[in-house]
């Protein structure tokens, strides 16, 4: 594609979502992301509001192809509820969410995990009564066929260093190797991005160093994420770049150094909110 | 071992996780009692036979339930809804066009027509983001609604074509199945009918368990252990869910079928309130996650209820409720797959101790 091309598309999109669309939310005319970008995903003035609060103002965020992007802030920054209108579990109030070129706001969750987007939740949340084996059959199964659907699997399992617990129930499995379960899951699926919600909350020193590596594996394979977390010295071994939330609204955006240095940001950890 | 192998082969597409009997000794039991089963006529006449069909046709109702209730966790009160339209499709269509080739075709149009409800229903309900116990009231509402309408049919106005609906008298002398080719027929009842259902139900049964260890039947678990993450892997839980029902309703619909046939007979007492928590009763007492567990309890319920009533008493309703009650509060996972668990451990303990002649306690 020239670059002719994407200026002609991006010229009608805007023509066409300066109009209110069908969910009645007015879409602000940008189209950033997609084919001629490095852009995968950005957020226009995405709003929620959760009756009279409003839990994410009019937020543009956005991630590049193949970037680690941290979301740090204070309890109740809206960190969660933006990965989760990011993953459709809820729906935006305004704005718009454009993934590799098209608006996804108004698509299913399983849609937008069509397009690449996958999830790691807060909790754990593998499918405790089956197998660590099934567990990952569940995701492989997605993109594999019954011919080599088994070696897949195992391969899966082998990524994530379960695979001699292939058989026990997921709901067996410690608190760590439930979250690599649940990564490995989500990676299995082949997506471009991978939304974590603090992946390392709850885990022992060594379990951390391990989901560390997995992540920067990933990363290195050429996923781009967007990971939840508050352990400052774990974001700044893996990420790219940070932005930190406060009262729904990005408040910083910068290197880990620059945040880290920044006197606002030790403010509105430190209280005062 | 060629034949032994080859039968293990054979075994396989109906083997894995989400059913239990996965072994050659499990195949080889159900091969002698199929084979049992089928003698049954032969030694106990066509009237036994008979009898013993009405338990078989039944236990396809109990599998339409157990897959949409226990493999992906949807409790249904509705399943005799189907199993009633369809039976009241069958009696209007092939006594309004009574041939033999139209009661041949009564069979499949009848079961599409309770498919088609099922579909409609199910989409209204899962697409419409119903949930849980709201899935359950609904589909009790609509069989207590089917039950009250069609009891009041009574009237002349509700006749289709030549056949009235009869109100709450139902409508008798629904012909029996036939088959026919060229100019020889085979009506079923009696032995033939008891065949005809016992293999229709071994179909159904092997079917299913080929399904539900399959890529969909993962996918239905799933769906039933938690629905949110299993949109977070991409699949549709909706369709998914619509698709079970739609299957739920199809099955349900020729257990329909069967039942009118049987007894040539169909009244809204099939859409009761009654009738609609039975089929619940066979899978939760035989075992949710089962299909096994649903035919064996539907067929000992069935039975035994039979014989209650055969003898006159009232309380046959009173023992299988106690029966009930007591599967939730001694054995929740069901009788049958308690049973398998019991029986694997007493083999593991009979396997093992040769190999360790010390005895080491476990």
């Amino acid at each position: 594609m020239t670059a002719t091309d994407t200026a002609t598309d991006t010229d009608s999109t805007e023509e066409s979502q300066t109009a209110l669309d069908a969910a009645g939310r007015q879409s602000p005319p940008v189209a950033a992301t997609g084919p001629g970008t490095d852009t995968l995903l950005q957020t226009s003035g995405l709003t929620k509001r959760f009756g009279g609060f409003t839990a994410i103002d009019n937020v543009d965020f956005s991630v590049d192809e193949g970037q680690l992007r941290c979301l740090i802030g204070p309890n109740g920054a809206g960190k969660s509820t933006l990965l989760k209108l990011i993953t459709g579990r809820h729906d935006a109030t305004s704005g718009a969410i454009y993934y590799d070129g098209e608006d996804i706001a108004d698509l299913r969750p399983n849609d937008r995990v069509d397009l690449g987007i996958g999830m790691k939740f807060q909790v754990p949340s593998v499918f405790d009564e089956l197998t660590a084996y099934e567990n990952m059959r569940l995701s492989v199964q997605r993109t594999h066929g019954d011919d080599n659907l088994d070696e897949a699997i195992l391969d899966g399992l082998k990524r994530i260093d379960l695979a001699e617990r292939a058989t026990t129930p997921a709901g067996e499995l410690s608190h760590g190797q439930q979250g690599r379960l649940e990564i490995g899951m989500a990676a299995a699926l082949e997506p471009d991005l991978l939304l974590l919600d603090e992946p390392v909350a709850g885990l022992s020193l060594e379990e951390r160093r391990e989901v560390a590596d997995l992540v920067t594996e990933l990363n290195g394979d050429g996923i781009a994420f967007i990971v939840i977390e508050h352990d400052i010295d774990f974001v700044a071994e893996i990420a790219d770049e940070v932005t930190v939330l406060h009262g729904g609204q990005v408040f910083r955006e910068g290197s880990i150094e620059d945040i880290r240095a920044d006197d606002e940001v030790r403010r509105i950890y430190l209280g005062g909110e | 071992m060629g034949i032994g192998d080859t039968f293990d082969r054979l075994c396989r597409p109906f083997e894995g996780p989400n059913t239990i009997g996965n072994t050659r000794r499990f195949w080889i039991g159900f091969v002698v009692v199929v084979l049992a089963l089928l003698g049954y006529p032969i030694g106990f006449g066509g009237y036994a036979a008979s009898s013993a069909a009405l338990y078989l046709l039944y236990a396809i109702l109990g599998l339409s339930l157990s897959i949409i209730w226990g493999y992906t966790g949807i409790l249904s009160f509705g399943q005799v809804v189907f199993f009633g339209i369809a039976g009241y499709s069958f009696a209007l269509i092939s006594m309004n066009l009574s041939s033999t080739l139209t009661t041949m075709l009564a069979l499949p149009i009848s079961v599409a027509v309770a498919t088609i409800a099922s579909l409609v229903l199910g989409y209204f309900m899962f697409y419409g983001e119903v949930r849980d116990v709201y899935v359950t009231i609904l589909t009790l509402v609509v069989s207590i609604v089917m039950n009250t309408f069609m009891a009041q049919t009574a009237g002349s106005e509700w006749t289709v074509g030549s056949v009235a609906l009869g109100g709450f008298n139902g409508i008798p002398a629904i012909p029996s199945l036939t088959f026919s080719v060229g100019d020889a027929s085979v009506v079923l009842d009696g032995s033939s009918f008891y065949w005809f259902t016992l293999i229709a139900l071994l179909v159904v049964y092997l079917g299913l368990r080929a399904l539900v260890n399959g890529r969909f039947g993962y996918t239905m678990v799933a769906t039933r252990e938690d629905e949110d993450r299993t949109e977070m892997l991409g699949y549709d839980v909706r369709r998914i869910k619509l698709l079970v029902f739609g299957l739920g309703g199809a099955l349900a619909g020729f257990a329909g079928v069967l039942y009118a046939t049987w007894g040539n007979y169909v009244s809204p007492s099939v859409f009761g309130i009654t009738f609609a928590s039975i089929p619940v009763v066979w899978v939760a007492v035989g075992g949710r996650r089962s299909l096994l567990g649903a035919v064996v309890a539907t067929v000992v319920i069935e039975w035994f209820r039979q014989q209650l009533s055969a003898t006159g008493s009232q309380y046959a309703m009173v023992i299988v409720g106690a029966v009930l009650l007591l599967a939730i509060l001694f054995v929740p996972e069901g009788v049958i797959p308690r049973l398998n668990v019991a029986l694997l451990n007493v083999r593991d303990r009979s396997e093992t101790t040769p190999d360790s002649p010390d005895g080491t306690p476990e």
